[in-house]
């Protein structure tokens, strides 16, 4: 009987950092993350592998297969992968192709949770923070943005790839399918949805330079348009882009659309 | 200007695909705003910077890259645009509308380097069948840095170090009603970002915070802070609320 190969602590956080800092450098069309995932398990292989040639070139020909997650909370599958393979490498009977489906399976729904939190919610947040203290002159925005943006990049995953190495694929199944998740993710949405409003109010800034002349009286559209509700054409553009989005047209389209009408709308007076 | 364009160059090769993956996060989604400040230390006018850069940021607050894609590129539509619109000494609000174009083009570097990426991956799974890790790791870290820095530090050098003094010259000479109509692009565009973050966001049960995020802010005058802190108190309330529901 030989001796259990186990990683250490100091392997784990190897294998966590070079995740975190290399894992999309070589994105591309063909396989994603794949070769910045097998970069990662490189410290695992060669420790539970390296003395032997055979097992150590298939584990890293199996992960180089095609891979795409979210970079933090993705951060858990490398972490379940290397206690799986630390068990195969033990004898316990993990079979090669467990460990590549549920790399496959697992990597949609973290992207999913880390895409809407990482990007519509953090993102979003800190960015409306960052913006509203550049544009009072304050250089601190944009520091705090980056400090406070790579601090949750770095603990998040940190946590993320550690609690995936001790829990294992059981746990995750566990948390990613019960109800938790979902109402947790739901309130996070709450919160994207208010700063949402905010910014709607706040960076749509058109407005429109209409007057008319009634004999003696002037109208000024925009104190008209004040009046009824304040910022009422941001929201209603607003409203319009989203509808279209809705309807299904893409992104490219809908900026060209925004284009062709402020050129109509600007030599027409109409909006400012 | 050789000094400026290397400079910002390396800076829209280094935030697209060099810097460590934590760190070019903000760098990358936050390109604008983060560019606004290195510029306005770069070209020594701070003030204008921040608010170059804040106000383009704002059009792309809400962009989502999903799967690895955005209609726009950002580093080169930060970095870049808010480069060439202090040198050409531009209004902020017409800062958009020179950012967007760019970073349309720089859509071609990313995707050049995407498909040629693939190249390093072959490599790679040879090395893989022969077990040489070192060289796996050569062609992560330093093979795949090869397209983007021929993608990325090569068009923004040359459009910084030849087009910056006829840019300036160009926009001088461009009728106030066009500039007119790039404002108001700019102006509108954030609702396209907004939009986008909307349909990644939107359920029917948390549709009201839009509206109050939306009084909070038109009505009155909140800012961003104070809104994401009443956003957390009812967020956590909306919680315990659900989890009544769910036991019920």
């Amino acid at each position: 009987m030989s001796e259990k190969k186990l990683l250490t602590k100091k392997d784990l956080t190897k294998t966590w950092f070079t995740w975190i800092c290399w894992g999309q450098i070589c994105y591309n069309w063909e396989r994603l993350m794949g070769l910045g995932f097998c970069h990662t398990m490189t410290t695992a292989i060669e420790k539970l592998y390296g003395d032997d040639e055979e097992l150590k070139k298939e584990a890293l020909v199996r992960h180089m297969a095609y891979y795409n997650t979210e970079n933090t909370w993705g951060a858990m599958i490398p972490g379940i992968v290397c206690s799986l393979e630390e068990s195969r490498a033990n004898g316990e009977n993990i079979d090669t192709e467990t460990i590549s489906n549920l790399k496959t399976a697992l990597m949609g729904p973290l992207a999913g949770i880390g895409d809407t939190v990482t990007q519509s919610l953090v993102k979003v947040i800190l960015l409306g923070i960052g913006i509203d203290m550049a544009i009072q002159g304050n250089a601190f925005g944009p520091i705090l943005f980056v400090l406070a943006f790579s601090a949750y990049a770095i603990s998040v995953s940190y946590i993320c790839f550690f609690n995936g190495y001790r829990f294992g694929k059981s746990s995750v199944v566990q948390l990613l399918s019960g109800g938790l998740v979902k109402s947790v993710t739901e309130s996070l949405g709450a919160v994207g949805m208010i700063v949402l409003g905010a910014l709607v109010a706040k960076n749509i800034g058109i407005s429109t330079p209409l007057v008319f002349n009634f004999g003696q009286m002037t109208v000024t559209i925009q104190t008209l348009l004040d009046s009824i509700m304040p910022k009422l054409l941001p929201m209603a553009l607003f409203i319009i882009v989203y509808q279209l989005l809705k309807k299904g047209k893409k992104p490219t389209t809908v900026m060209i659309i925004i284009m062709a009408a402020a050129v109509l709308l600007s030599l027409l007076g109409i909006l400012a | 200007m050789l000094g400026y364009a290397i400079v910002i160059g390396l800076l829209c090769w280094l935030v697209s695909s060099a810097f460590p993956m934590w760190l070019r996060w903000s760098f990358y989604f936050g390109a604008p705003l983060v560019s606004g400040l290195i510029m306005g230390l770069l070209f020594g006018n701070i003030s204008y910077g921040l608010e170059v850069g804040a106000t383009i940021q704002m059009a792309y607050i809400g962009l989502l890259a999903i799967g690895g894609s955005l209609p726009n590129e950002m580093a080169i539509a930060g970095y870049l645009g808010v480069a060439m619109t202090m040198i050409a000494g531009l209004d902020a609000s017409t800062g958009l509308a020179v950012a967007t174009p760019l970073g349309l083009l720089g859509v071609l570097a990313q995707n050049a380097k995407m498909s040629l990426n693939p190249i390093w991956v072959h490599k790679a799974d040879r090395y893989a069948a022969e077990g040489n890790i070192k060289g796996i790791k050569v062609m992560n870290l330093f093979a795949s840095q090869i397209f983007p820095f021929l993608t990325y530090f090569i068009p923004a050098f040359l459009c910084v170090y030849f087009g910056g003094a006829y840019f300036e010259s160009f926009m001088n000479a461009v009728p106030v009603q066009l500039l007119n109509i790039l404002k108001l692009i700019g102006k509108m565009m954030p609702a396209l970002g907004l939009a986008m973050l909307m349909q990644a966001l939107n359920k029917k049960s948390t549709l009201p915070f839009l509206i109050l995020g939306f009084v909070a802010a038109a009505y009155l005058g909140m800012d961003i802070t104070s809104i994401a802190l009443v956003g957390a108190a009812l967020a956590i309330l909306h919680y315990f609320y659900m989890k009544k529901g769910q036991e019920e």
